[in-house]
């Protein structure tokens, strides 16, 4: 069920949201719940990161949308926040909330149905995912997009994650590989799987991460960047 | 003096001088690096040192002439290299140049030569040295006639690079050419080579005639190319800028549309007496400029140049336009590659959205954020039916073909001046185009 959040001080906009969410809700096979709130200051008051996605007008009487959105992003930083604006001026600033769309009023079905789509896939995608490995102290669980990077030297494999760095031998680099296909993963170099979430920069040829060095193999380095290109492209918030 | 079958060769000294004028020749055509005055200090030394290297040449025995030669070689390439403002490609491009035509002369005034001893048997010092003179002075004025009359346009002096498939081109046919020339010279005994002298003097011209005279045509066809591609990427700004012409006139009218309106409403203000009334027409007046307050202000002037332009075309053909964007995370970018990644992509999403029927389908969306110390660009577009992709570059469904190819190509081109790359890709009914550049 799909928890949205309609933010809005003009019942008459606020109504015709809630039945164009119904109708896209019905339309796209995807449950919906809308809620209603009639200023800023309302949903900061219970505000317990209960939504997936926020619609939220910016002028409003009490709290503006833009100091509404900081004041959620200081509780919920997953939350999709898009704001509903004749005034394309504020919104423009939306990346300070991360707020990267909005809809412009009078509100076209179309394009707010448009922008919903490509928001909630984007949003499954970041669904998190764990797998599990055996160490040498038992098996773990771990949650995918914390990990660095997998080094292999022979038969053994390292993880190097935000807890610390685990060592595996029940798989292989490349069992590994095909697990994480989907993840985002990529194989820079034949020692090395990194996780494309934690690139923090690149420098002649490495990659950082986690302010270390990897080296990415000549012949992977445009498939790289155009790997990291469409994961990072692919971002909502 | 070394001697083929029972005749003299060139006198080694004038494969030296060839050497040394062909590289004048090529030096005077192009921008110099250095004053005149070192000029003459640099070729001066040349002169000695291929001359020097020549008789050294001449003294040693056949195995060591190869590498005599790549020493003359490496003595003309410096020469060219340290007078000519050239990068080394260059310099190179114009060494195998120079080469070639330095053994064609040689090859040609010896045989010519030696053709008259011994029909009029003509044998003293001094006719000799008329021979060299005038025959040098012929094959070399002819040759500087058809060089200059194409080096000396403005183009091919400052925008000819070389590239190195054409450098690798150019020293195959250099190659093929000495080679061959010289076969008879250090093994008699191939199918191309002969043991008479003459043969082996007409063999030699004639295949560095050839050689030169590929070389020449060579040149010739790749200034061809290079300048159309100019004169193609000239039509293409113009053709821009006459469109921001045409939008100009446009803005334009709309502001002297504007101005009428406020002046009649100046006018009904200073006969109005009522105060309230007088408030109304204020609140209305300022209701009707507020369209024209800029309605981009991401921090950097120049997107918002770009944006506010684009938006208005956007505003003419209902396309709606929304853009969330930090400009200042632009500021280390040039301005020039700022209007050409956004102006390209917008220019081609516009074209794009214009071509779908129903107005409410045209949408276009922009971010410019910061991630992972990244600068991520995103230009998105809602199309209709199929696009097609070939190398990862849609392919156009418009007639006007000649501009369009040149948007994609030139945003990859500027966005890899900063180390970044781009991301093309459709997802369901929407365009992407995506922008990484390391911050």
């Amino acid at each position: 069920m799909l928890q949205i959040a309609i933010v809005e001080d003009e019942d008459l906009y606020a109504e015709q949201l809630k039945k164009y969410l119904y109708q896209y809700g019905k339309e796209s096979n995807e449950p919906i719940e809308v809620t209603l709130f009639s200023d800023g200051e309302e949903i900061i008051e219970s505000y317990k990161a209960q939504f997936d996605i926020i619609l939220m007008d910016i002028e409003m009487r009490f709290m503006d949308g833009m100091t509404t959105a900081e004041t959620i992003r200081k509780i919920d930083q997953e939350v999709i926040i898009m704001f509903i604006t004749n005034m394309s001026q504020y919104a423009i600033r939306g990346y300070a909330v991360d707020a990267l769309d909005y809809v412009l009023k009078p509100v076209s079905y179309f394009a707010l149905t448009q922008k919903l789509d490509r928001a909630i896939t984007r949003m499954k995608k970041r669904v998190k995912k764990y797998i599990t490995i055996s160490t040498s102290s038992g098996v773990r669980k771990m949650n995918v997009s914390e990990i660095y990077w997998i080094e292999s030297q022979g038969h053994r494999l390292t993880y190097h994650t935000k807890q610390g760095e685990y060592e595996a031998t029940s798989n292989s680099m490349k069992e590994i590989e095909e697990k994480l296909s989907e993840e985002n993963f990529f194989r820079c170099n034949k020692g090395y799987l990194l996780n494309l979430q934690q690139v923090n920069g690149i420098q002649d040829g490495y990659a950082i991460v986690n302010d270390k060095k990897l080296i990415i193999s000549r012949a992977r380095k445009n498939d790289f960047l155009r790997a990291l290109t469409n994961y990072v492209g692919e971002d909502v918030k | 003096m070394n001697v083929v079958g029972m005749i003299p060769d060139i006198p080694k000294v004038y494969t030296a001088l060839t050497e040394w004028i062909s590289c004048l020749l090529y030096i005077s055509l192009y921008k110099k690096r250095l004053k005149n005055k070192d000029i003459v200090i640099v070729l001066s030394i040349s002169l000695v040192m291929l001359i020097v290297v020549q008789i050294l040449i001449g003294i040693m025995p056949t195995m060591c002439w190869m590498l005599g030669m790549i020493v003359a070689i490496g003595i003309m390439f410096s020469s060219i290299l340290v007078c000519c403002d050239f990068p080394k490609l260059k310099a190179g491009y114009s060494c195998v140049r120079a080469f070639i035509l330095a053994e064609f002369t040689a090859s040609l005034e010896w045989q010519l030569y030696y053709y008259f001893l011994i029909k009029f048997n003509l044998g003293s010092y001094w006719i000799q040295i008329i021979f060299l003179i005038i025959v040098f002075g012929m094959t070399y004025g002819i040759v500087y006639y058809l060089e200059s009359r194409r080096e000396n346009r403005e183009i091919s002096n400052n925008f000819f690079s070389v590239t190195i498939q054409e450098l690798g081109s150019v020293i195959t046919i250099g190659l093929v050419a000495f080679v061959m020339s010289n076969l008879s010279y250090v093994y008699a005994y191939t199918p191309f080579s002969s043991d008479t002298a003459t043969e082996v003097f007409n063999i030699r011209t004639l295949i560095d005639f050839g050689g030169f005279v590929f070389l020449y045509a060579y040149h010739a066809q790749r200034e061809e190319l290079h300048i159309k591609a100019e004169l193609d990427s000239i039509q293409n700004v113009l053709h821009t800028q006459y469109a921001q012409y045409k939008q100009s006139r446009e803005n334009m009218d709309t502001i002297n549309r504007q101005y009428h309106d406020l002046k009649h409403q100046i006018t009904v203000l200073r006969a109005e007496s009522n105060q309230d009334k007088r408030d109304a027409y204020f609140d209305e007046m300022e209701e009707g400029i507020k369209v024209f307050e800029a309605q981009y202000k991401t921090g950097n002037s120049v997107l918002d140049t770009v944006l506010t332009g684009k938006s208005l075309i956007c505003a003419k053909h209902d396309i709606s336009l929304t853009c969330v964007a930090d400009g200042t995370l632009l500021n280390a970018i040039y301005v020039m590659d700022i209007c050409t990644i956004f102006g390209n992509a917008l220019d081609n999403a516009i074209e794009c959205e214009i071509l779908i029927p129903e107005k409410e389908k045209r949408l276009i969306h922009i971010t410019v954020s910061s991630k992972n110390n990244f600068i991520l660009i995103r230009v998105e577009n809602y199309f209709d039916g199929t696009l097609y992709l070939q190398n990862d570059l849609p392919v156009t469904t418009k007639g006007d073909k000649k501009y369009h190819g040149y948007g994609i190509k030139s945003i990859q081109y500027s966005v890899q001046k900063y180390g970044g790359t781009i991301s093309i890709s459709t997802q369901k009914n929407w365009f992407e185009l995506k922008i990484l550049i390391p911050q």
